[in-house]
């Protein structure tokens, strides 16, 4: 099954302070700080990319196996999801 | 028909303006000494709200007063504000975060002791214009063992469990002129020892002070671009100590060199 990751919502707010990344969502009024893993799978978050891409990306940047990091990229898609600041598709 | 209280002062706080009124001639020479940085200079303002000092006692005279106008102002402040301690040198701001009951007054009182000039001991606020730091330097309230631990003891004018204290009561003086922030640093009290200041990423700060800030759901998005603006340009530091002269005097020696080379 396809999946693709993003794209981001219209209307965010987003800052870039040493490659992390704090996003205020005006819809829920809140502000989403991102760790430095988090901000990378931010990055590519277009919509444009599958969610095997994305692991696929990361995996590479850090040295690692797919298989080792799919888990934490699924939760971190899910908590940025949770916090609405992806556009709602079928697959969110 | 109630009579007019004899006395009656207006000051300006972070854009607000409140006026005192009260019978009691000690309260208002107290409160025009305490808060004189504050004190229009017209006698006069529209849309002041009223404060009246009526309770018993000077001290709950005072703490009502100071209770009253500090929640007001920094809740209605046009700037960003945030709970900090902020002290100054030579347009080099250092601001220390903080809930309150955590020491942050007790550090900056300890760092007017050391060679910085006070800018509050309640509020970091920050101009959405253009970032700089805007000085609230309402009285410094400290407990007696604060007092103590500052080497004040016995001095300032009492409120309700604390006293008040002008920057020059502890022998510094308010800041003057333009201040950038350029240093955040997190309090941590730790066991006897001497104090170690300690770098951290910066990231951290920007979440700091959005957690710390009395009104940024105002402006969300402008305070978290303030935020990040400010921070980028600062150094995240976490202060772990137990003696605050001591840490002062770390602050004093870590910071004034960067403010002399500003």
């Amino acid at each position: 099954m396809s999946e693709l990751v993003g794209p981001p919502v219209a209307g965010l707010t987003i800052v870039e302070v040493d490659g992390c990344f704090h996003i205020y969502n005006p819809a829920t009024k809140r502000a989403v700080a991102l760790n430095e893993t988090a901000s990378q799978i931010w990055r590519l978050s277009t919509g444009e990319r599958q969610f095997g891409d994305v692991v696929a990306a990361l995996a590479e940047r850090y040295g690692v196996d797919d298989d080792a990091i799919a888990g934490q990229v699924r939760a971190t898609i899910d908590e940025l999801a949770a916090e609405g600041l992806y556009v709602e598709t079928a697959t969110h | 028909m109630t009579p007019p209280f004899s006395h009656r002062l207006v000051v300006h706080l972070l854009g607000s303006a409140f006026e005192l009124q009260t019978d009691h001639a000690d309260t208002f020479a107290d409160v025009q000494r305490l808060w004189q940085p504050f004190l229009a200079t017209d006698g006069a303002a529209v849309d002041a709200a009223v404060v009246r000092l009526d309770q018993p006692s000077a001290p709950e005279r005072l703490e009502h007063f100071a209770t009253a106008v500090n929640a007001a102002a920094l809740d209605a402040a046009p700037h960003f504000a945030a709970h900090a301690g902020v002290v100054a040198h030579a347009g080099v701001a250092v601001a220390m975060p903080a809930v309150s009951g955590t020491g942050k007054s007790t550090m900056t009182a300890a760092c007017l002791r050391r060679g910085f000039q006070y800018v509050s001991d309640e509020a970091l606020c920050l101009s959405y214009q253009d970032g700089a730091v805007v000085p609230y330097p309402r009285p410094i309230g400290l407990s007696s063992w604060s007092a103590k631990a500052v080497g004040a003891a016995g001095g300032g004018t009492a409120a309700v469990g604390e006293s008040l204290f002008t920057a020059e009561d502890l022998g510094s003086a308010r800041h003057a002129g333009l201040a950038r922030l350029r240093h955040v640093v997190v309090l941590e009290r730790s066991a006897p020892g001497g104090p170690v200041l300690v770098p951290e990423s910066r990231p951290g700060g920007v979440t700091l002070l959005l957690q710390q800030s009395f009104n940024h759901y105002r402006r969300g998005a402008d305070a978290l671009r303030l935020a990040a603006e400010v921070i980028a340009d600062a150094q995240l530091w976490t202060l772990r100590y137990s003696d605050p002269l001591e840490a002062a005097d770390l602050l004093w020696t870590t910071f004034a060199e960067d403010a002399a080379t500003s």
